[in-house]
């Protein structure tokens, strides 16, 4: 289990801090995607579990251990993929044996089987890579370390359509019962059906932390011109022709989630949300 | 699981970093093997050093200074380099994440930029010296004395104890010279190692701008408290203390003072360098 | 997969497409279904999602599963398959289009005698 306890994190050592008191449980078997406004705190947050950033207050466990103290067993079992990747002038070759020696589980027929899916050849020099490539081959090498916990900052942002589709084949593949999946994303599309948790954030709080099961068994999504509905929506944006709403699910006919209309309802009101849950 | 030292990880750290930087470190062997060879080989062309004849080779002198100069500035800048992959912030974010220990991650650069250094250091000497010696003869004067400088002169600053030089100095005065060079070359240079673990961009000028803020500090906090202390118009107090002083216990114990400083200063090091996080604050 | 812009809950999506997958003798009687993490990552949806769209269909008695095997096509999931689609269509989709016909006029027997039409034209 990962544990953020009341975590406070500030850039500078004045103004308003980027996460503030933030508590989080991510637990085993879970497929997160985490979204928040731009500034919420979402890389920091991603950062701070991986131990990158030194919290002001409280700490970040996993499995006890306090990530930040940046043990070995620790970071054995995380792995961070930033936005921006940065690869060494090397042959791919080399830097999958100098860098995966350091990971146990690491396999290096699993790291060719996702370059050749993402379709990239295996003779290639690091540098020399654009910067599609270079996130294929972070991902690739990332998936192939097999760490219990894999944190990913916008993956698909920079993938082709055939590579973000072998990308949802790859982490549906490999989620199993005992590892965390951690996706932070602006593009939903690419990732929405691939999540069993969504996980809404703000600097000071989590607003939404529900599996989409849970959230679909409460609420219904759905496009309509009905002025009742619309005005007795739980929430409600009107668009050109009608309005997209929230309504309750009371009839048990699911609808699939609108993750977009879903984010801008725990933004404007996050306690009437979470009251749906109670 | 060992989460402080482990030697087959330790292997595969060091393994990575020097397979990651080869190439810049080996980038700054050879600058300083360039430089020295190209210093040897035409300095003397220039000055003219073989351009008549004489029974000792004028060359060691100047080798013993220029190398003693360079061996400081060189240990400060390879020092002040020492964390050169963590100079972006995906370098550090890798970095830092790779599943070594601290320890291990920090024992591997103090290998590589101040034990290796050393041994770069002195591995050029040698050789630029006998470039020298076999370039020599192309424009030397007959009866110009070529030889290879003996690292042992190098060493006593130019005295051969029943060599072929008239000692310069007392040994007394060697010993005294060696520890003071010894002394401050090694906290010089752990200075500059803290320096790069506080700033890794930008060590050598912040570096030097803080060491001679500390002098200056240093140097205005011993004049006032001397001031305070002793009152008179001179502030140097006569040593009744070490009038019964031993020479060499007292060249020991500036050698033990010395040795702690550095210690303790690369402890400091490594703590900054555990505190490092994926963004630079200072 | 492309799952439709009517906005059903994709995990009933899927239980309907292998519905008629199964109709449609893609799997026969007894047959094996893909497990749950293979059909997951062949539409690429999270498998706790198709794992909800098995159990549907594990409760309509459509599919079953032998432990430590996978999923079988129940013998009778076909007929039960047919009782079920033709019960949503009379008793769901058909009343609409029966109002429609009623303001418009249209009697029971013009029907039979379109249907009747229909079947000739196309099945004969």
């Amino acid at each position: 289990m990962l544990n953020i306890k009341n975590c406070t994190f500030n850039y500078r050592h004045k103004g308003e801090p980027t996460i503030d008191d933030f508590s989080l449980n991510l637990k085993e078997g879970g497929v997160y995607g985490l979204l928040g406004s731009n500034g919420a705190g979402k890389t920091t947050l991603l950062q701070l579990i991986s131990g990158l950033l030194t919290p002001v207050s409280g700490e970040v466990t996993l499995d006890g251990e306090n990530t930040r103290l940046r043990h070995p067993s620790t970071l054995e079992k995380i792995f961070f993929v930033p936005e921006e990747i940065d690869l060494p002038p090397l042959k791919l070759d080399t830097f999958i044996n100098l860098n995966g020696a350091l990971y146990p589980k690491f396999s290096k027929e699993e790291m060719y089987h996702h370059l050749d899916t993402l379709g990239l050849p295996r003779d290639i020099r690091l540098d020399k890579l654009s910067m599609g490539q270079k996130k294929k081959v972070a991902l690739s090498f990332a998936m192939a370390c097999n760490t219990k916990i894999l944190l990913m900052d916008e993956p698909t942002n920079g993938l082709d359509i055939p590579a973000k589709s072998a990308f949802r084949k790859y982490v549906i593949e490999s989620m199993s019962d005992d590892r965390i999946f951690v996706i932070s994303t602006h593009q939903v599309r690419d990732v929405s059906q691939i999540l069993d948790h969504i996980l809404i954030m703000d600097k000071r709080k989590v607003l939404l932390d529900r599996t989409v099961s849970e959230i679909q068994d409460k609420m219904k999504f759905t496009e309509t011109v009905n002025n009742e509905l619309i005005n007795n929506a739980l929430y409600a944006v009107k668009g050109l022709g009608g309005a997209s709403v929230i309504l309750p699910n009371e009839d048990g006919d699911d609808s699939e989630l609108n993750i977009e209309l879903l984010f801008d309802f725990a933004i404007s009101d996050p306690e009437k949300l979470n009251s749906l849950f109670q | 699981m060992n989460n402080i030292f482990s030697p087959s990880r330790f292997g595969l750290y060091i393994k990575q970093y020097a397979g990651e930087n080869w190439k810049k470190l080996l980038q700054m062997a050879a600058s300083i093997f360039g430089m020295f060879i190209l210093l040897t080989t035409i300095i003397p062309f220039l000055k003219g050093s073989y351009s008549y004849p004489s029974d000792i080779d004028r060359m060691w002198d100047f080798e013993t200074t220029i190398f003693w100069c360079l061996l400081f500035v060189m240990a400060a800048a390879t020092a002040a380099s020492m964390f050169f992959n963590m100079d972006s912030k995906s370098k550090r974010i890798s970095l830092l994440t790779l599943p070594a220990s601290n320890l291990e991650k920090f024992l591997t650069v103090f290998l590589f930029s101040i034990v290796g250094f050393y041994i770069v250091f002195f591995a050029a000497v040698i050789v630029a010296d006998y470039a020298r010696v076999l370039t020599a003869p192309i424009y030397a004067v007959p009866g110009a004395e070529i030889a290879h400088m003996p690292m042992k002169y190098f060493f006593t600053f130019g005295n051969l104890d029943g060599g072929l030089q008239i000692p310069k100095h007392s040994v007394e005065q060697v010993a005294a010279l060696q520890m003071v060079a010894f002394s401050s070359l090694i906290i010089l240079q752990a200075f500059y190692a803290l320096a790069a673990s506080i700033w890794p961009k930008n060590a050598k000028i912040r570096g030097t701008l803080a060491g001679i803020c500390i002098i200056i500090g240093m140097n205005l906090m011993f004049y006032i408290s001397m001031k305070i202390c002793f009152p008179y118009d001179h502030f140097m107090p006569k040593k009744p203390h070490f009038e019964n002083l031993d020479f060499n216990t007292f060249i020991t114990i500036n050698y033990i003072v010395a040795i702690a400083i550095t210690i303790g200063t690369y402890l400091l090091t490594y703590k900054r360098f555990k505190e490092s996080e994926s963004i630079e604050r200072w | 997969m492309i799952f439709e812009e009517n906005n059903k809950a994709i995990y009933l999506q899927i239980a309907d497409r292998i519905s008629d997958d199964i109709l449609q003798g893609k799997y026969d009687s007894d047959s094996r279904i893909p497990s749950v993490r293979e059909y997951a990552a062949s539409v690429e949806v999270n498998a706790n999602t198709v794992m909800r769209s098995y159990e549907r269909l594990t409760a309509k008695g459509l599919i079953f599963n032998k432990r430590g095997i996978g999923f079988f096509v129940s013998p009778d999931a076909k007929e039960k398959i047919i009782e079920e689609k033709s019960e949503d269509l009379m008793k769901r989709q058909l009343p609409p289009l029966f109002k429609l016909m009623n303001h418009l006029g249209i009697s029971p027997d013009d029907l039979k005698k379109e249907y009747q039409n229909y079947l000739t034209e196309n099945y004969q």
